[in-house]
């Protein structure tokens, strides 16, 4: 059985409503993929207990009869406890055609929440994307550091704050106190995680797109999605790559193509001498012609040194775009990444590769398994040309 | 072009920003349309300088691979 992302937190949106006691509902739909949470009642509004309303699922199941739809699962969620079936829920589950689920608000809230190496302790890991947080944001990290946790902060690696030494009874407000602020917990385990950005175009000099924005758009799209192992992605402005997009499983980078114009060229030779792969070539002319400039695209890294530097601006870029970079990692098997188009022209294009790559490792992958390793495994052509056409 | 140049700087060993602020001390007292011969070290003094050059309305002219070391002969604007 399937349950899209949306329904998932209708499901933990009524629970947080109706916590500290128990939520319940059917979740209907056809051959194995859920359409619809169909939220009821429970008449025992207890929080270890549920009952579904007699009234309400006859209703449910003549409404979702009439649009098509079959009564595929029964969920009921846990305010405090984990995801695991008491042993009421499994002397109650008499039906061995319906499935039976079981949403723990316990765990979706601790997300993020690190146990120490002191058990009663945790690391609460914070979201920042691309490394962005308020002032009154930081105040209030430093509030709740100094009230929940020994007053310090830990800067993680991915651009997160982190809050040691919380104790586990202090969690939940802690929690909360951070979310009044607009903070929010970032993610931990077999997820996509805290996308990581440069500056970009907006004060870097270099920098050729708007990382924050690109950035935004992946978190909010993929946040916290489940996928087989850990999932990271970086923006990073142009090919400098400050925000190592080759070293995260989506590198995404600011790309241009550079184009000689022979009409100002003064024949002055900074951009061969400062083009960092040699890509660009002298040709001295005969005869008294001109000496021409040739790009070889294949030795071109896209990073616009020679059209930022040169003195006549004839090198510009003829075309800007994103290149786009699939199964980087480090970690205890390094693999740089593996580029799988260049130059991309837009973002749509851009999210739509994306979107594929996701989709292939959550098919393919294998628990545990990165997404570079997943690639290696498979063969590289092979999963390029599928994303590339998915 | 070695007899329009008005002066020449080495600044082989000299780090940014030192070497971008020497290259505009050199080149304040020279007349509009005057040369100035630089040397600069590989890597980043040859990212920087030449950038800066140009923001600053200078022309870069000519640039000539010594090895470890450029010439670089810049136009005042």
């Amino acid at each position: 059985m399937r349950i899209p992302k949306t329904i998932i937190e209708t499901i933990f949106a009524q629970g947080e409503r109706e916590s500290p006691n128990e939520a319940c509902g059917y979740l209907a739909g056809t051959n194995g993929e859920v359409r619809k949470a169909v939220p009821m009642t429970n008449v025992d509004h207890s929080p270890e207990h549920f009952s579904l309303d007699p009234r309400e699922q006859f209703a449910a199941l003549r409404q979702s009869r009439g649009e098509g739809l079959d009564i595929l699962a029964v969920y009921h969620t846990h305010p405090a406890s984990p995801a695991r079936p008491s042993a009421e829920d499994i002397r109650l589950a008499y039906d061995p055609a319906t499935v039976y689920v079981i949403a723990s608000l316990a765990a979706y809230k601790k997300v993020g929440m690190i146990q120490q190496r002191q058990k009663e302790y945790f690391a609460m890991r914070l979201r920042a994307i691309g490394g962005d947080l308020t002032a009154e944001q930081l105040r209030k990290i430093a509030d709740v550091a100094d009230k929940y946790g020994r007053s310090g902060v830990h800067l993680s690696t991915r651009q997160g704050v982190e809050i040691h030494y919380v104790h586990h009874t202090h969690l939940e407000e802690a929690r909360q106190e951070l979310a009044s602020a607009g903070v929010g917990m970032g993610a931990c385990g077999p997820r996509v995680r805290i996308v990581v950005a440069c500056p970009g175009n907006a004060t870097c000099r270099w920098g050729i797109i708007d990382t924050k924005a690109v950035a935004r758009d992946l978190d909010q799209r993929y946040f916290g999605v489940e996928t087989p192992h850990k999932f990271k992605m970086a923006v990073t402005g142009c090919p400098h790559n400050c925000a190592k997009a080759t070293e995260n499983d989506i590198g995404v980078m600011g790309a241009i193509l550079p184009r000689w114009d022979a009409g100002k060229c003064i024949d002055c030779q900074l951009c061969v001498n400062t083009c960092p792969t040699k890509a660009i070539l002298r040709d001295k002319g005969s005869n008294g012609d001109a000496a021409r400039y040739v790009l070889d695209e294949a030795k071109c890294i896209n990073c616009s040194l020679c059209t930022s530097s040169c003195p006549v601006n004839s090198w510009t870029p003829a075309a800007t775009g994103y290149n786009l970079f699939i199964g980087g990692t480090m970690g205890k098997i390094p693999r740089l990444a593996t580029l799988l188009k260049r130059l991309v022209p837009s973002k749509e294009e851009l999210y739509r590769l994306i979107e594929n790559s996701l989709r292939y490792y959550q098919k393919h992958g294998r628990k545990r398994e990165r997404f570079g390793h997943m690639i290696d495994r498979i063969g590289v052509e092979k999963v390029k040309q599928e994303i590339l056409n998915g | 072009m070695g007899s329009d140049i008005r002066r020449k700087i080495d600044l082989h060993g000299v780090t940014c920003p030192m070497n971008f602020v020497r290259t505009k001390a050199a080149l304040a007292p020279l007349a509009a349309g005057d040369l100035l011969e630089v040397i600069l070290d590989e890597g980043e003094p040859m990212l920087n300088v030449p950038r800066s050059v140009k923001d600053e309305g200078h022309q870069v002219v000519k640039v000539e691979n010594l090895g470890e070391t450029f010439r670089v002969v810049i136009r005042k604007g």
